[in-house]
């Protein structure tokens, strides 16, 4: 049962993990002009 | 509101800024890592040992791994502690192993400084696991807060211009918060309620002669040690009675310090602050109170001194102080006015020299309703959890308050850190749709806030209320969520409410009434804790990231001025746009519905 529990946290942590991975691509020059592309209504 | 209530709000705000203001300049320093030499000789082997570079500052990418990291140790540390306690020393009441979803909960509980508390700690918890693993994560938890606070300072107050943004060392920051700002401060606090006599001790349980015999019932159980229920399914009672007690000892004091200095709020002993062993006296209640606001108030300080311009610091406490005002003229004359159905049985609610009047009931007679009701907002303003009355029993508008202070996002003065860089970025949105306004390009403090600022800030401030009202609309769909609701109606709702609030914004503090123990409501709650702490701190440290990255612009005759009075208005507007857009109906479908009634 033990395992259960303890993969729990592990989901938790890589879910977080991959937030982190997102937003870090969100925020390099490739994902700001795709954000700036699609806040303006240009395709990207 | 009475006189002693305004007295008792003057004193501590006077108190707050008396105390917070030198602790804003230390912590500043702790923040700069302008040190004392003898603390870098003390701590530069530690960090050899460990090897890490003090002066090494991360990417915030890097700063969000490492916290992370740090924090799923934690949890797991927590988790095996309270697993393997009967093994373990330093268990003289020989608590068995705590079930595995409740320690689940529990650790991520304290991991994310949330300290909700399905468990009550006298019977489930061991010594071992109190010191080694709550109260070790309560100066942790807080110290994560404070460093990610640090990290966004940095980002607003950074000048270079090489685009790397670098914003700070976590393993420094952590170390330093704990081991330079939280122990010595917890240490002087623990002395002094030892003083006033919260006990301290490793004693094993004792069992006192009561002074009168004490009748109650209990439920009757069959040969096999089950509870009996007749036809009807209601358990079987049988009376009872008993001439001793059982007075639950333990290092209470050690913990109490940290439980509010960390606004961590959770409780050694399952009645928390109401209970007479960790909040003997009047001056107890009063250094409690203080202590959970003392370092949200010095960090506002701190920022202000970061980022060069201490007005800034100003703005940001004042906003708060006035949503905490406010919260309070409204908590205190609620709970004072009593609750109107018992006027017709004749009963006395009137304050005079006897009694404190008003609603009484979950309430310590030792406090009175002005103590009890401030306690409640301090607790739930900051994101402390603490409680020295039960919420539960406050009456639907006073009971509404704490609610609405947690759904505000703990930005009204708040967790320690967390409060700081919540209320900082609402404060991106306030000059954001300030900016929409007027035409310009919104500035905070010389930095431009983008588009890319802006979607970081809308995950950040949307996550929250996200997390809760889906959870919410999960526990009161559901038969494994309805189960635990021991009010049928909108009480039953407000109770369901409150809990998802108070874990998805890591408060902490539970309207009693709600059996939360049990491997439903403690695995949705740990995911609601564990996302509405670092599902906010992720974005938050990106946004960090991204101001230290730019470059700081000179303020000019087009700068919207962040630091006079009509920034504060637009902060706590800001605020209470958010909230009440996003809380309102379900507010309405709980406290709201209970106040009508009661005054229909």
């Amino acid at each position: 049962m033990d395992i259960v529990w303890i993969a729990a946290v592990a989901v938790l942590w890589v879910a977080m993990a991959e937030m982190v991975v997102g937003l870090n691509k969100l925020a390099s020059p490739k994902g700001r002009e795709k954000t700036h592309a699609a806040s303006s209504g240009a395709r990207p | 509101m009475t006189t002693s209530a305004w007295g008792l709000l003057v004193v501590l705000l006077v108190a707050l800024v008396v105390l917070g203001w030198p602790l804003g300049r230390y912590i500043a320093l702790l923040c700069d890592g302008r040190l004392p030499r003898w603390m870098q000789r003390v701590e530069t082997p530690f960090f050899r040992l460990a090897g890490v570079a003090p002066g090494e500052s991360m990417h915030w990418r890097t700063y969000a791994f490492a916290l992370l990291a740090f924090n799923a140790i934690g949890a797991l540390a927590v988790y095996g502690l309270q697993r393997l306690q009967a093994v373990l020393p330093l268990n003289p009441a020989g608590m068995a192993a705590v079930s595995p979803d409740s320690s689940f909960n529990t650790a991520v509980s304290f991991v994310t400084n949330t300290n909700w508390q399905g468990y009550a700690g006298e019977s489930t918890m061991s010594y071992l696991t109190q010191m080694l693993g709550l109260t070790v994560q309560n100066f942790l938890s807080a110290a994560t807060g404070i460093a990610v606070a640090f990290a966004l300072a940095r980002g607003f107050a950074a000048r270079s211009t090489d685009g790397k943004g670098w914003v700070g060392n976590f393993w420094v920051d952590v170390t330093r918060i704990t081991a330079w700002l939280l122990l010595p401060l917890s240490f002087v606090l623990a002395v002094f309620f030892v003083g006033q006599g919260v006990i301290q001790n490793f004693d094993a349980y004792k069992t006192v002669t009561t002074v009168e015999t004490l009748a109650y019932q209990q439920p009757k159980n069959d040969a096999d040690g089950q509870p009996l229920k007749d036809a009807a399914g209601t358990p079987v009672m049988e009376d009872a009675s008993t001439t001793t007690q059982t007075l639950s000892m333990g290092p209470v004091a050690s913990q109490e310090a940290i439980k509010m200095l960390g606004t961590n709020g959770g409780g050694f002993f399952n009645a928390n602050s109401a209970h007479p062993y960790e909040n003997p006296t009047a001056l107890t209640n009063l250094a409690q109170m203080l202590a959970i606001f003392l370092i949200p108030t010095a960090l506002c300080f701190a920022f202000g001194r970061v980022v060069g311009d201490l007005r800034q610091g100003w703005a940001v406490l004042a906003a708060m102080t006035v949503l905490f005002v406010a919260a309070v003229i409204v908590i205190i004359p609620a709970e004072q006015a009593g609750n109107p159905l018992l006027q017709p049985l004749g009963v006395d609610q009137m304050a005079s020299a006897l009694q404190a009047g008003g609603n009484m009931e979950g309430k310590e007679t030792r406090f009175g309703i002005t103590a009890s009701a401030l306690f409640a907002a301090i607790t739930t303003a900051a994101s402390c959890g603490a409680v020295n009355a039960m919420h539960d029993s406050f009456t639907p508008l006073g009971g509404m308050v704490p609610i609405v202070l947690m759904q505000l996002g703990e930005v009204v003065f708040g967790g320690v850190g967390s409060g700081l860089y919540g209320m900082l970025i609402f404060a991106i949105l306030a000059v954001f749709i300030a900016g929409l306004m007027i035409g310009r390009t919104p500035e905070y403090l010389g930095k431009k806030i983008e588009v890319h600022e802006m979607k970081l800030t809308s995950i950040a401030i949307l996550i929250t209320p996200i997390v809760v009202l889906a959870g919410t609309a999960l526990a009161v769909s559901l038969g494994a969520g309805k189960a635990g609701i021991a009010n049928p109606g909108a009480h039953g709702f407000s109770e369901v409410l409150y809990a998802l609030t108070s874990a998805g914004n890591n408060n902490g503090s539970a309207f009693a009434g709600l059996s939360a123990n049990t491997p439903f409501y403690n695995a949705l709650l740990a995911v609601a804790m564990w996302v509405g702490r670092f599902g906010m701190i992720v974005p938050v440290l990106a946004i960090a990231g991204a101001l230290a990255a730019k470059k700081r612009l000179p303020v000019t005759a087009g700068t919207m001025p962040t630091h006079g009075p009509l920034f504060v208005v637009l902060l706590v507007g800001t605020v209470m746009l958010v909230g009440l857009l996003n809380y309102v109906p379900a507010l309405a479908l709980g406290p709201v519905v209970e106040h009508l009634m009661l005054w229909k």
